[in-house]
């Protein structure tokens, strides 16, 4: 019964999200609360600013364990694919993607 | 009906106005779908070490990110790097995109390699290793 009604609970939560991601059209500001939601749950990051100007400029630093070893044309492709959707609807958009630094 | 494919091809190459003598050809008001695009790109990429999808021109750059690509190119004095405008053509535009797998202009290629965006080649320019690269293929 117990496990039972936590796995509800898990499902609500993927729904809301997804609430959330489909209505990006609408308000510009669930755009970064997209992202953060998106970059928090894959990367785990030890640091995370998004800063948006306006409604479609947005720039991002991130840095993540993920990120070690890892040349830097592949930590941008794994971000930019993770928002795809979020970065069509901007105009500008800027990666700082790193690992944790010391 | 035998040599239908051949007469394609020919009509193809027509569309495209492509010469494979020239280096620079190509005409980007000519291409009307993706396939087209792509050769097009393809084409550019071959021809070309340097090349760098941008907004605007070297001379008139139309973005600050794609400014500041040039402005690194100049700065090392790279030899003829090659652009290609987007704003001329939707195609060209939303092509690059699909092609490289990116989402952002500008895009820069490196001897038919994709190296990134405006990011990246900051990156690159203040940890050195795009001096680096530039100088191992012989373009600075």
């Amino acid at each position: 019964m117990f496990s039972l009604s936590k796995l509800k609970f898990s499902s609500i939560k993927t729904l809301s999200n997804t609430l959330v991601y489909s209505r990006l059209g609408f308000f510009s500001t669930s755009i970064r609360e997209s992202m953060e939601a998106k970059l928090r749950e894959k990367f785990n990051p030890t640091y995370l600013q998004i800063n948006q100007e306006g409604d479609d400029k947005v720039q991002v630093i991130i840095e993540s364990e993920e990120f070690v070893g890892q040349p830097i044309l592949r930590r941008h492709r794994a971000v930019n694919d993770l928002l795809k959707d979020e970065i069509t609807q901007i105009h500008a958009f800027t990666l700082d993607a790193k690992p944790p630094s010391k | 009906m035998k040599f239908s494919w051949m007469n394609k091809l020919k009509e193809f190459a027509k569309k495209l106005d492509y010469d494979s003598e020239d280096p620079n050809s190509g005409n980007v008001q000519n291409l009307d779908n993706y396939q087209t695009t792509k050769a097009f790109i393809t084409n550019t990429l071959r021809n070309n070490d340097v090349v760098l999808f941008m907004k605007g021109t070297s001379e008139m750059p139309q973005c600050g990110f794609s400014n500041y690509v040039v402005q690194v190119f100049k700065f090392y004095k790279v030899k003829d790097f090659h652009v290609v405008n987007v704003l001329d053509s939707d195609m060209i535009r939303e092509g690059i995109k699909k092609y490289s797998n990116w989402p952002t202009i500008p895009q820069i290629y490196i001897k038919e390699e994709f190296i990134g965006g405006s990011d990246i080649i900051k990156e690159m320019h203040m940890d050195g290793s795009l001096e680096h690269l530039l100088q191992r293929e012989k373009l600075i």
